[in-house]
């Protein structure tokens, strides 16, 4: 019963990741001495790919979050329902990781409210339990759970904080861009695009993390190289494929946006 | 008047309008409540920039002659005659221009002695470096081809000029298709694509380019200067080139001359900064930082540029109708401060009747069973949910106590203080009140009248209308450290209100936008981190009254509100302005 309540959480297949340094070996050991891993980065470097890799290298179910400012503790944890019986209790998705043993992964959790932060607390020490307080209960994390959180330090408010408190609880890998030719290399087999055309996507992308702080917030990701990829290996035209995957969504400064398709067109002609 | 006034920074006009509408455009002193809510680029800037992978001015000159046609380079700065250029292809224009620099910047060496080279032998060494650099850079970069190809017109018909020479052989280097037919471009062209394989190979084409000149030479062809009627995007390559010997002298010896005419200058100058009642060691300080301060010239920051010497600040007599001002302004009806009670951090509320909570509303719940009983619809929002309050609020309060704060506006800033700090000590809010004055960026005096745990007593407020000003005003640093003071007050609404005159100034600054641009900088960056800035700022009724007529001409809407500058008379109204900004 419970195999098939958390069959939708398996990975299938096994996902593309080249990993740039040790992170691999590094996650492992985290795992084997049940310590909650902060994984840090940038937008679309490879953070939520790299958990997925490592779930489905692990053989774990993966329970993904998405925080974001409205994310409570009831949402993790679980609330009581109504039915024409009376009450009910349904649990949360980070119940559901903690019973069946899983990898639960919080993207942007600095992004949850405060109550949310609080409540992974006794996961994240020797205890690793989880206490459902509305419900009476204290649920003990079976070995293979294990708590990753994520965050993108870049463009987060004094606000926005993770706090001291909670980061050191956490033992964290650092994630940027990959140098240029692993990039191409992950461009190339993700986009399905030759070696030579992904190069030329990961040059504009450079070009665009020289512009962080001087009118974006972020520079182009690999993720959004993918896209670009993607859509010229589809038929469209490079300049095309740029202007709506990369140089468009990038940002709403007019002026910027067209700096950024001069770096295609500095690439690709018309 | 220098040679840079032939310039204006293309950085731009929005940037320009931008940090006008800033302290600098508060002369005479006004109020800011300003934002840049970007670092406001061209798209040139921001092309070369990713580029370069620094930062390069691009500016416009202005073409008064023939010989100001080109674009003209330096190690970080373009400058483009868009004037001279036809609406219609300034753009292409520039963009080409841009690309240009580019190759230059990239794979050209600076400042090569010219070695006794004869004018033609010049030119066409600039012709065959253009061409070198740019093929390098279509190495790289393909996209580039298309740019320039549409300012390559010159072919026969062209005829046998220097000038059209030159542009027929820049054609056939650029575009493989074109073939001219002309001996001698014909053979530039051999020997170009002979080297194209070592093309990095600077001194090879340098050679390449004497034996074309050499050619010119038997084929008679005459020197003519450049006329700048081809290939326009091209700068006039004096960048690449050593300048005369001779004439850097003659330069460096007028510009010695012109620092000995004025000697009384310095002297002046030296005298102006010596204010004793300031001019202390800074041994009196009780506590030392460093921050750092932006250049709008480099687009980035000096670290650790300027000190903030924090003490006590200097007291002289108490003013008797101050402190009457202050006592009646006790007795004023505000407008009441729209702080809604939630903003107590002793307020929780539990909202009943929601969709979603973390508890069940048992009478909701009751309701809802009783009208499934009755096989009605029922409600089904029974649940309840405790929703975070708003967090207690801090505001800091910034004073210039700097000289250009004449006594009449002095006042104004005193008494706006002391009734802000009364009406805030009402347990919604903690409020703290600092000031500063500055002499040079070694010397950024940073004074606290009130912390926010401190209470605002009889001794508190002695000191706040005691404040002797004096020396000037370098808001940006100061406004650096109080954002650090201001941080542990975090995860509260923190507010930063700066009652002033607004206007930068400091004895070690002469560039008029350099601290504009600072403030610009740390209010951008401050209000990116979450914290609020209002800068509340008082004059005299006349000048008050030429800054609001000055806004009201402009037409700028913007600009109107962002300037109002109080006096006495309209004293409420700030307050009124400074209560919203808090409430808000």
């Amino acid at each position: 019963m419970q195999q098939n309540r958390m069959a939708g959480y398996r990975i299938k297949a096994q996902p593309y990741f080249r990993a740039v340094g040790d992170e691999v070996e590094l996650f492992e050991a985290a795992h084997r001495l049940k310590l909650p891993v902060l994984l840090k980065g940038p937008t679309g470097c490879g953070k939520t790919r790299f958990v997925e890799y490592m779930a489905w290298r692990l053989g774990l179910p993966l329970v993904q979050i998405a925080c974001n400012e409205d994310t409570s503790a009831s949402d993790l944890l679980g609330r009581f329902l109504l039915n024409r019986d009376g009450t009910y209790w349904v649990d949360g998705p980070l119940t559901l990781a903690v019973r069946h043993g899983a990898i639960c992964y919080l993207d942007e959790f600095v992004e949850a409210r405060q109550d949310a932060t609080v409540v992974i607390h006794p996961l994240t020490d020797e205890r690793r339990m989880l206490l459902l307080d509305r419900k009476g209960e204290a649920v003990q994390a079976p070995p293979e759970f294990h708590l990753v959180i994520s965050y993108n330090p870049g463009y987060q408010s004094e606000l926005k904080r993770l706090k001291p408190s909670t980061r050191q609880r956490f033992v964290a890998l650092d994630f940027d861009y990959p140098s240029a030719s692993h990039e191409a290399i992950v461009v190339a087999a993700e986009g399905g695009v030759d070696p030579a055309l992904a190069a030329r996507l990961v040059d504009i992308a450079h070009r665009s993390r020289q512009l962080k702080g001087n009118g974006l917030d972020e520079g182009l990701s690999t993720r959004m190289l993918i896209r670009a990829a993607r859509l010229m290996r589809d038929g469209l035209s490079p300049l095309s494929a740029c202007r709506l995957a990369l140089s468009a969504p990038a940002c709403d400064d007019a002026e910027i946006c067209t700096a950024l398709q001069n770096f295609a067109e500095a690439h690709f002609s018309a | 008047m220098t040679a840079m006034s032939d310039f204006t920074i293309m950085e731009s006009a929005e940037t320009l309008r931008r940090i006008d509408k800033l302290p600098l455009s508060l002369r005479g002193a006004q109020v800011r409540t300003v934002l840049l809510p970007t670092h406001p680029r061209s798209s040139l800037h921001a092309f070369l920039h990713g580029m370069l992978s620094r930062r390069v001015e691009v500016v416009r000159r202005t073409a008064e002659a023939e010989e100001m046609l080109r674009p003209v380079l330096e190690d970080n700065r373009l400058a483009l005659p868009m004037d001279s250029w036809l609406k219609s292809k300034q753009n292409s224009l520039c963009r080409a221009a841009a690309a240009h620099a580019l190759a230059h910047w990239r794979y050209s060496p600076a400042a090569q002695a010219i070695d006794g080279l004869k004018p033609i032998g010049r030119r066409v060494a600039d012709a065959i470096e253009d061409a070198r650099a740019e093929a390098l850079l279509l190495d790289d970069y393909p996209g580039l081809r298309s740019l320039w190809k549409p300012f390559h017109e010159a072919d026969e018909s062209s005829g046998v000029s220097l000038d059209a020479l030159l542009a027929r052989l820049a054609h056939a280097l650029l575009d493989a298709e074109y073939h001219d037919g002309n001996f001698w471009v014909d053979k530039a062209r051999r020997l170009f694509d002979a080297q194209r394989d070592h093309l990095s190979d600077y001194s090879g084409f340098r050679h390449l380019a004497s034996i074309l000149a050499n050619d010119l030479g038997q084929m008679r062809v005459r020197f003519e200067p450049d006329s700048g009627r081809y290939l326009r995007y091209r700068d006039d390559n004096t960048w690449l080139w050593a300048p005369d010997t001779e004439t850097v002298v003659i330069a460096t010896n007028e510009s010695n001359e012109k620092m000995d005419d004025n000697p009384s200058d310095s002297a002046a100058s030296g005298a102006a900064s010596e204010v004793p009642t300031e001019r202390d060691d800074a041994a009196q300080a009780t506590a030392l930082y460093t921050y750092s301060e932006w250049d709008y010239r480099l687009g980035r920051e000096h670290p650790h540029w300027a000190t903030v010497l924090e003490r006590a600040p200097t007291l002289g007599e108490l003013d008797a109708a101050l402190r009457a001002n202050v006592a009646a302004d006790r007795l004023v009806r505000l407008p009441h401060c729209r702080t809604r009670r939630t903003t107590h951090p002793s307020i929780i509320r539990r909202r009943y009747l929601q969709s979603e909570g973390d508890t069940l509303d048992i009478d909701a719940t009751i309701m809802l069973r009783v009208a499934l009983r009755q096989g009605s619809l029922p409600e089904l929002n029974v649940f309840s949910a405790i929703r975070p309050s708003p967090p207690e609020t801090s505001v800091l309060i910034l004073l210039d106590l700097s000289a250009s704060t004449n006594e009449y506006a002095a006042a104004l800033e005193k008494r706006a203080t002391c009734q802000l700090a009364e009406r805030l000590n009402d347990g919604y809010h903690r409020v703290a009140v600092h000031g500063f004055c500055s002499d040079g960026r070694h010397r950024v005096f940073y004074h606290r009248f009130k912390d926010f745990d401190t209470p605002f007593d009889e001794a508190c407020r002695n000191r706040l209308l005691c404040a002797h000003s004096g020396l000037s005003t370098r808001i940006g640093v100061a406004l650096r450290h109080a954002v650090a003071q201001m941080r542990a007050e975090l995860p509260r609404r923190v507010k930063i209100l700066m009652v002033g005159d607004g206007e930068p100034a400091d004895i070690d600054v002469f560039d008029p936008r350099y601290l504009p641009a600072d403030v610009a900088h740390v209010i951008y960056t401050t209000r990116r981190r979450g914290i609020d800035i209002l800068a509340l700022s008082f004059a005299s009724g006349a000048t008050a009254s030429e800054v609001a007529d000055n806004a009201t001409n402009k037409g700028d809407e913007d600009i109107r509100q962002s300037q109002l500058v109080y006096n006495a008379n309209t004293f409420t109204a700030a307050m009124a302005r400074a209560h919203a900004f808090i409430a808000q």
